[in-house]
This record gives C-alpha cells, sequence and structure tokens, in this order.
C-alpha cells in the first residue's frame, strides 16, 4: 500500500510540473512511478542504517535518472 | 451536490474491507486485489532537469516528537493526513508513526528514508521542508482529494522543481 500511494503521489506531482523519482523495494508497484529506482533494502530504501557510502550511491543515481532521464524509466540497483 | 464516483466505489468497497481487517489476523489477501483505485493520468512525464530544487517526499510516517501528532497508524483504515517538517530539524526530533515496516534502522539512522546529507552531497539544493504521510491507509478519497493537493501546495511554495520520494 505504501509503494501504491507513493506512485499516485508521483503521478500526480508529475502532471502538475514537478519531476518526481521514487526509491523504493517493491518492483510490482513501481513500475507506475514516472521514474523509479529500485533497492534491495527493506525497510530502509536508501541503504542500511549507518551506510553513508550506499546512501551516496543510490542518492547518485536518482539523481542522475531526474537530470537525464527523458522517458518514463525504472532503474534497479 | 455533485457526485463523486471514486468515493461511490470507495464506499462500496470499505464495509467488506474492514470486516476482513478488524481481526487479530488481518485478512488482505481477501480483500486488497478488490481495491478501487482512482482514474489518474499514469503517462505524465515532466523533462530531464539540471538544475534541481529538490523536495524530499516519504511515506515513512516522519513527523516532529516536538511539535505534532503522530499518525494515527495504528487505525484499520490508516491516516490519510500528512506532516510537513523543516527539512534543518535535528534527528532526535524525527520519530516514524507506521506499523507496517520495521522501523529500527530509520531510529538508528533517518537517512535511510530521509536522505538530507546524501542529497546535499550529491550538490542539489533540498527545499526547506520534507513532507511525510504514513504509508499504509485505505481511505484514498480523502488522500486524493485534500492531502495529495496540500503536499503539492507545500512543495510549490518551496519552489521546488523535483521531488525524491521514499516510500517504506
Amino acid at each position: 500500500m505504501c509503494h501504491k500511494t507513493a506512485g499516485l503521489v508521483a503521478n500526480i506531482f508529475e502532471a502538475n510540473g514537478i519531476s518526481t523519482i521514487v526509491i523504493g523495494t517493491m518492483q510490482s508497484h513501481l513500475e507506475s512511478a514516472p521514474r523509479a529506482l529500485l533497492t534491495a533494502h527493506n525497510d530502509a530504501p536508501i541503504g542500511p542504517a549507518g551506510d553513508a557510502k550506499r546512501h551516496d550511491e543510490v542518492i547518485s543515481k536518482a539523481v542522475e535518472v531526474l537530470r537525464t532521464a527523458t522517458q518514463r524509466t525504472l532503474v534497479r540497483m | 451536490m455533485i457526485r463523486n464516483e471514486y468515493r461511490e466505489r470507495w464506499a462500496r468497497w470499505i464495509p467488506s474491507a474492514l470486516e476482513a481487517l478488524a481481526g487479530d489476523a488481518p485478512d488482505f489477501p481477501a480483500v486488497m486485489p478488490a481495491f478501487p483505485l482512482p482514474d489518474i493520468d499514469r503517462t505524465a512525464f515532466t523533462g530531464p532537469r539540471s538544475d534541481l530544487r529538490v523536495a524530499l517526499v516519504s511515506s515513512s510516517g516522519a513527523y516532529d516528537m516536538c511539535t505534532q501528532a503522530p499518525f494515527a497508524s495504528r487505525s484499520i483504515v490508516g491516516d490519510a493526513s500528512h506532516r510537513s517538517i523543516e527539512s534543518a530539524l535535528p534527528a532526535d526530533r524525527i520519530a516514524f508513526a507506521h506499523e507496517h515496516y520495521d522501523r529500527s534502522a530509520a531510529l538508528r539512522d533517518a537517512e535511510c528514508v530521509l536522505p538530507r546529507e546524501a542529497l546535499r552531497r550529491a550538490g542539489v539544493t533540498l527545499t526547506p521542508h520534507i513532507v511525510s504521510w504514513s504509508g499504509y491507509l485505505l481511505d484514498w478519497p480523502t488522500f486524493l482529494e485534500a492531502t495529495i493537493p496540500q503536499m503539492l501546495a507545500r512543495v510549490r511554495a518551496d519552489d521546488a522543481n523535483a521531488a525524491v520520494i521514499v516510500p517504506i
């Protein structure tokens, strides 16, 4: 349900001119998002607690997708 | 008065859902496949952004424990409201009201779900407020009609042109 509501928010934001990327762990629910980043960290989508290096990797990829994607996309990490 | 087709569909669904979810072992598979979805535009896509002003948006149930009420996360229908908290709020003032995920990692390190520092290190401008909701919620009509427009208004008032959305 959480990922479904995130997809709803993302699509409505996008329709109102706000670029979005959803960073989550459930692929089936991310597929409805305009831009999505699939990670493998359940309950901590950005990465494990205290792992700043992994957080930076995930966020750098998210920013890259926001800056470059020209169509709806789902990226796996 | 005008009719609301989506709310009417949802109102027909909710009685059976309440019955199935009310026990000690909520039977989500029995009712969720029939959950009514709204008819929204699922094709919209903005272009790439080079100069990012990013709003951080999350379904983690984050709230300011000193000034805000927690979400009604134990409610059978969830909580369709939202909270807006300052992006600069110290991590030890952020709590998470959400019964449907293990919050231990987020409580040890809020960056797991609210990556404020990682966004700054990535060189983007973070807008002044984080917007959050508690992701388990069944009252989608209220979420759609009231909450999302309020969240969008907050993000726009902060002059964001992008949002990083972190569902849990």
